[in-house]
């Protein structure tokens, strides 16, 4: 499936069929390129021809990959505007994670309740839902086991359980980055 | 007073490293031994890296120790889903004291 | 020295993690300390790279972590098509 779609954008690409695609290429490019220059080090002539190079093959094959859609949306003032606001919520709910499993680990008796819960998501796009998984998982205390498609919801594994209904979960896991990845993704 | 947050940052991530390691001998099963991995990883990895890179100011050490700390921070969420899902999938129990597993409920 | 100091606490909690990965009950616990073992490996690289003055300690750590991540995700898939065995 995947493949097929990246031979079929290739094809297009070869005939100049697509004119949307051109500055998406032009973003991967000027990223790879920048990530070619972050690894070497160096401001070297040599270096950098070679590295416009690679970077220009490996963009033509893999654009199609990372960005989909209208570049229109890429620069929306207010995406980028909740997106900036998500940092700090997101080191927050970060930090009083990291907070809550050292305690768990330090106490001696230990008094964890772990289990698997259903949280629902309102999420459409990939990049939402991969995301959120993402988010939930790199916060110590939850961790998503499985993702599944059809009902769109996550399978958690939870340290502390302290609600078993779809609703609560969502609004305790879910709901901190949620806020913020809906406006971002859709 | 750079070298004194950058000494702060790597206590820190000292600090969660010891712990998050004893949370890995800790905990009874697989899922919230992932937990504690998480714990070193993020609180840490991460951080002692983000230490070093203030410490060392600005220069192409620094770069390459982001370059470092970001590719751990985009990678470890998948690899933990990856080993969580496989042990779920090739029929590790959960601890006997769990409260519920609704994956095995409705999916089994 | 303060460096030196947290790569010894760093060496301290890599040995509690080789104790779970030699005791683990099942493959995929020992999956999970394996898996903080290279990344407080990557940590104590880097530092050592910092204290030395040595940049190809950073090259090193940055291909080990590539190299960490494709593992843990082929050891997961391999582990998905068959049984509980330790």
């Amino acid at each position: 499936m995947q493949s097929e779609k990246l031979k079929f954008d290739f094809v297009l690409l070869s005939k100049g069929a697509i004119p949307m695609a051109k500055g998406s290429l032009f973003v991967t490019f000027v990223c790879l390129w920048l990530a070619w220059i972050a690894l070497t080090g160096s401001l070297n002539f040599q270096e950098l021809a070679v590295g416009a190079i690679v970077a220009a093959f490996v963009a033509m094959v893999s654009y199609g990959l990372l960005f989909r859609g209208k570049m229109r949306e890429k620069f929306d003032l207010k995406r980028w505007g909740y997106a900036l606001a998500y940092v700090p919520a997101y080191f927050w709910a970060e930090l009083k994670a990291h907070a809550n499993v050292i305690y768990y680990i330090l106490h001696p008796r230990m008094p964890i309740k772990p289990g698997i819960v259903r949280v629902p998501t309102k999420l459409q796009s990939d990049f939402g839902i991969t995301g959120l998984a993402n988010a939930i998982t790199m916060t110590p205390g939850t961790l998503s086991v499985e993702v599944s498609e059809e009902d769109s919801s996550l399978y958690v594994h939870w340290i502390n359980v302290k609600a078993v209904e779809p609703e609560q979960t969502s609004k305790q896991i879910a709901w901190p980055f949620e806020r913020f990845l809906r406006r971002i993704f859709g | 007073m750079i070298e004194i947050i950058a000494y702060i940052l790597l206590g820190i991530g000292a600090a969660c490293a010891i712990i998050g390691a004893l949370g890995i001998v800790r905990f009874p099963d697989v899922y919230n031994r992932i937990h504690a991995n998480t714990v070193v990883v993020v609180g840490g990895v991460i951080v002692t890296l983000l230490g070093a890179s203030v410490l060392e100011g600005l220069s192409s050490y620094t770069l390459k120790i982001l370059i470092i700390a970001l590719f751990l921070f985009l990678t470890n969420p998948v690899g933990s889903h990856a080993i969580a899902r496989a042990a779920h999938k090739s029929g590790v129990k959960l601890w006997r004291r769990s409260v519920v597993d609704k994956l095995e409920e409705e999916k089994p | 020295m303060i460096l030196l100091g947290i790569l010894i606490v760093i060496f301290g909690a890599c040995l509690l993690c080789a104790l779970r990965a030699a005791l683990g009950p099942t493959a995929p616990d020992r999956i999970v300390a394996i898996d903080a073992l290279i990344a407080l490996m990557i940590s104590a690289l880097v530092l050592l790279g910092v204290y030395y003055r040595a940049p190809i300690y950073l090259d090193v750590a940055l291909v080990y972590a590539f190299l960490a991540f494709l593992g843990t995700l082929a050891i997961a898939k391999y582990l998905e098509g068959r049984g509980i065995e330790t």
